[in-house]
């Protein structure tokens, strides 16, 4: 009993990491329309940037600096690339947020390097055992991943609170629903996606810091996003709510298949094992596709014929 | 019953007989009679029109008296009256007037305050001495618009003006260009010739959202509702430009930031009351019916507390009650608030009646302009309705 809880808590806290990179892709989705392509290159040059100015200066000025660096290519990004191509189709702004990807990794190589940097957390990584007079033998969590989990858990519940009980987060929920409306009320669309964006680039900076941690500072830190697209496939892509959920899902998910599910595979067919977690949450939203194309929480559009 | 004695007194200098129902009780309509006969001798007697300044404070009309008081009330303002505010009805004298109202469409306005009815007979009056006078004149102004989707002319040439405080309604058949002027006084589309200025200073340019931030609130035909968000929320987001605290307050929900969200959610539940919404305030506007979502509609541009109001097809889709509900409503508004307004409208019917002023478009041209019985009479706009022959 002890070892599923830890295989669920381990599933939940990476979860949550996910939860965290597909909410950036929901909340530019839903206001904008977009679906950025660019956010997965947003986590690495959050992270390399912190992970670099650390270097120089205290962390909590890095992470500031950094937090500072990605409202400026919000702005940047709604001038230069959003505001020119309003009303395109779709497919024309995803290629140029493909563009975008491409110019954060070069461009974050430029500027901050191409080696592998560490952030430190300045919190022990070993692991600890908690919960040793409920189950035998207790549960062994990484004290790190923990701290982690629960920022990045209060972060979303922060933002959350944000949409729901403040005016701009009504504003930003209003361009969601409808732009025209919106702008019939004063919201101005370009100030509302620069706050998405860099919102956006907020819970990219601290999915970067989180995820740098644990593996250093390199490319593959960008592929996280590779992953975060299953969730917001299964969560809806529009839907808050969805993203947080799916992340938890796929991320108790695949841990729970590679532990539980593999060994069966390996008996029945006598296969090597192993690699579940990398292909598990695409076949899970392959299968979301297919019995509920709109998600769990997203927006079902029926069309009238 | 007591003679009505000091119950009615001239005020000459605001131009208004306050009458004085406090704590009276109408049980007959011989009562209802008795009063009235007193009230028309003596205001008749002036030999001039008052505006009516009526208190209603622990007054009470039974039933059975209601239809004569409510005769005689009308009568008198035939007679004599130049408009009426009213103050401190009960909830049932409040409905029975209001009922009154939307049957006979007159203005209800029913305040609680003493103040209030007398800042609101304020504005009226001074409407009427405005008038014609410049400071009024020109409002907002629209010359020469042009607007064109690629190859196919939407307007050719627009012009026209719209007084401070008065209804104007731009009416024309399907496909007139009716909306498309709409968009382009809200900002939704430009020009590609022509000018528009409004209180004086020119706005050609300003974007939909800047446009809204000048003053100018609008609705749409299509009814262009928050569906996520309850009939509250929608109201409220009428309300985000007014905010003024900042996004750090706002996100951490403190001190002005609260306060303030506390002080427009008053006026937000002022204008719910306003428009007879109170039990769906928490409803998701989705699951409200058409004539319903239209209200949320107006209660969101009227939450913005414009200048200019403009409304698309507002009676579009609806039934006789519910069209008549919705020009109370224009009336009231207009009214209380002083809001110019300017509607769009497919059929000449209603609207023509509210309005002081029409605009006929036809084929992206005017083809008409003036009072509704002007253009009503228009050998050119019967044309453009009826077809040739």
């Amino acid at each position: 009993m002890g070892f599923f809880f830890e295989v669920l808590l381990g599933g939940l806290m990476t979860g949550v990491l996910y939860s965290l990179v597909a909410l950036g892709f929901a909340l530019i989705f839903k206001a904008s329309g977009v679906f950025n392509f660019a956010q997965g290159a947003m986590v690495l040059f959050a992270a390399l940037s912190v992970a670099r100015m650390a270097e120089v200066m205290p962390f909590w000025l890095a992470v500031l600096a950094a937090i500072a660096i990605m409202v400026v290519l919000a702005w940047l990004i709604e001038r230069l690339v959003l505001r020119p191509l309003v009303n395109q189709e779709a497919v024309a702004l995803l290629m140029a947020t493909l563009g975008v990807t491409y110019f954060l990794d070069g461009f974050g190589q430029t500027v901050w390097g191409s080696d592998i940097y560490s952030i430190e957390l300045g919190i022990a990584k070993e692991p600890v055992l908690i919960l040793e007079s409920v189950f035998q033998g207790g549960i062994l969590v990484n004290k790190e991943d923990f701290v982690a989990a629960i920022a990045a858990a209060a972060l979303v519940a922060g933002l959350v609170l944000f949409f729901q009980k403040t005016s701009t987060g009504r504003a930003l929920r209003a361009v969601a629903d409808d732009h025209q409306a919106a702008q019939s009320v004063g919201i101005s669309l370009s100030r509302i996606w620069v706050i998405v964006w860099s919102v956006a680039g907020i819970v990219a900076l601290v999915a970067g810091v989180i995820w740098g941690s644990k593996l250093g500072v390199q490319f593959s830190v960008s592929l996280v996003a590779l992953k975060a697209l299953p969730v917001v496939i299964l969560g809806g892509f529009t839907s808050i709510a969805g993203a947080i959920v799916g992340g938890l899902i796929i991320g108790v998910g695949e841990k729970m298949a590679e532990v539980y599910f593999g060994p069966v595979l390996v008996k029945a067919f006598d296969l090597a094992g192993g690699g579940i977690e990398n292909w598990f949450a695409y076949a899970l939203a392959l299968v979301f596709l297919l019995i509920r194309p709109e998600g769990l929480f997203g927006e079902k559009h029926i069309e009238r014929i | 019953m007591a003679p009505f004695g000091d119950r009615l007194t001239f005020h000459e200098s605001i131009e208004a007989a306050e009458v004085d129902f406090s704590q009276m009780r109408f049980t007959t309509a011989a009562e209802v009679d008795a009063v009235y006969d007193e009230i028309d001798r003596r205001a008749t007697a002036t030999g001039r029109r008052w505006y009516f300044l009526v208190i209603y404070t622990g007054c009470v009309i039974a039933p059975q008296a209601w239809e004569r008081f409510a005769a005689r009330g009308k009568n008198a303002n035939i007679a004599y009256g130049l408009g009426s505010v009213r103050v401190g009805a009960s909830a049932d004298t409040r409905e029975a007037i209001r009922t009154d109202a939307r049957r006979a469409m007159f203005r209800a306005n029913i305040f609680e305050t003493r103040d209030q009815a007398l800042f609101a007979l304020a504005e009226m009056r001074k409407r009427r001495h405005l008038g014609g006078e410049e400071s009024g004149l020109g409002y907002l102004r629209v010359e020469d618009v042009h607007l064109s989707f690629g190859g196919v002319r939407a307007l050719s040439g627009v012009g026209f003006s719209v007084n401070r405080g008065e209804i104007s309604s731009i009416i024309g058949p399907n496909g007139a260009g009716k909306t498309s002027m709409l968009n382009v006084i809200s900002g939704f589309y430009r020009p590609s010739r022509g000018r528009m200025s409004f209180d004086g200073k020119d706005r050609t340019d300003l974007r939909a959202d800047a446009v809204a931030r000048l003053g100018f609130a609008r609705t749409f035909q299509n009814i262009a509702l928050f569906k996520g968000m309850t009939t509250l929320e929608n109201i409220m987001t009428g309300r985000n430009m007014k905010m003024g605290a900042n996004l750090f307050l706002q996100a951490l929900y403190v001190g002005p930031a609260r306060r303030e969200e506390l002080h427009h959610r008053e006026k937000v539940e002022r204008i719910i009351d306003f428009l007879e919404i109170q039990p769906y305030r928490k409803t998701p506007v989705g699951r409200l019916p058409y004539g319903l979502q239209k209200r949320v509609d107006l209660g969101r541009a009227l939450a913005m507390e414009p200048k200019v109001l403009l409304l698309d097809e507002p009676m579009a889709g609806m039934n006789v009650e519910e069209k008549r509900d919705m020009c109370r409503f224009v009336l009231d508004v207009n009214d209380q608030f002083g809001t110019t307004i300017v509607l769009i409208e497919h059929d000449m019917g209603v609207v023509m009646d509210i309005s002081t002023h029409v605009v006929v478009l036809d084929h992206g041209e005017k083809i008409a302009e003036g009072t509704a019985d002007e253009v009503r009479a228009d050998p050119v706009v019967i044309r453009a309705y009826l077809g040739e022959g």
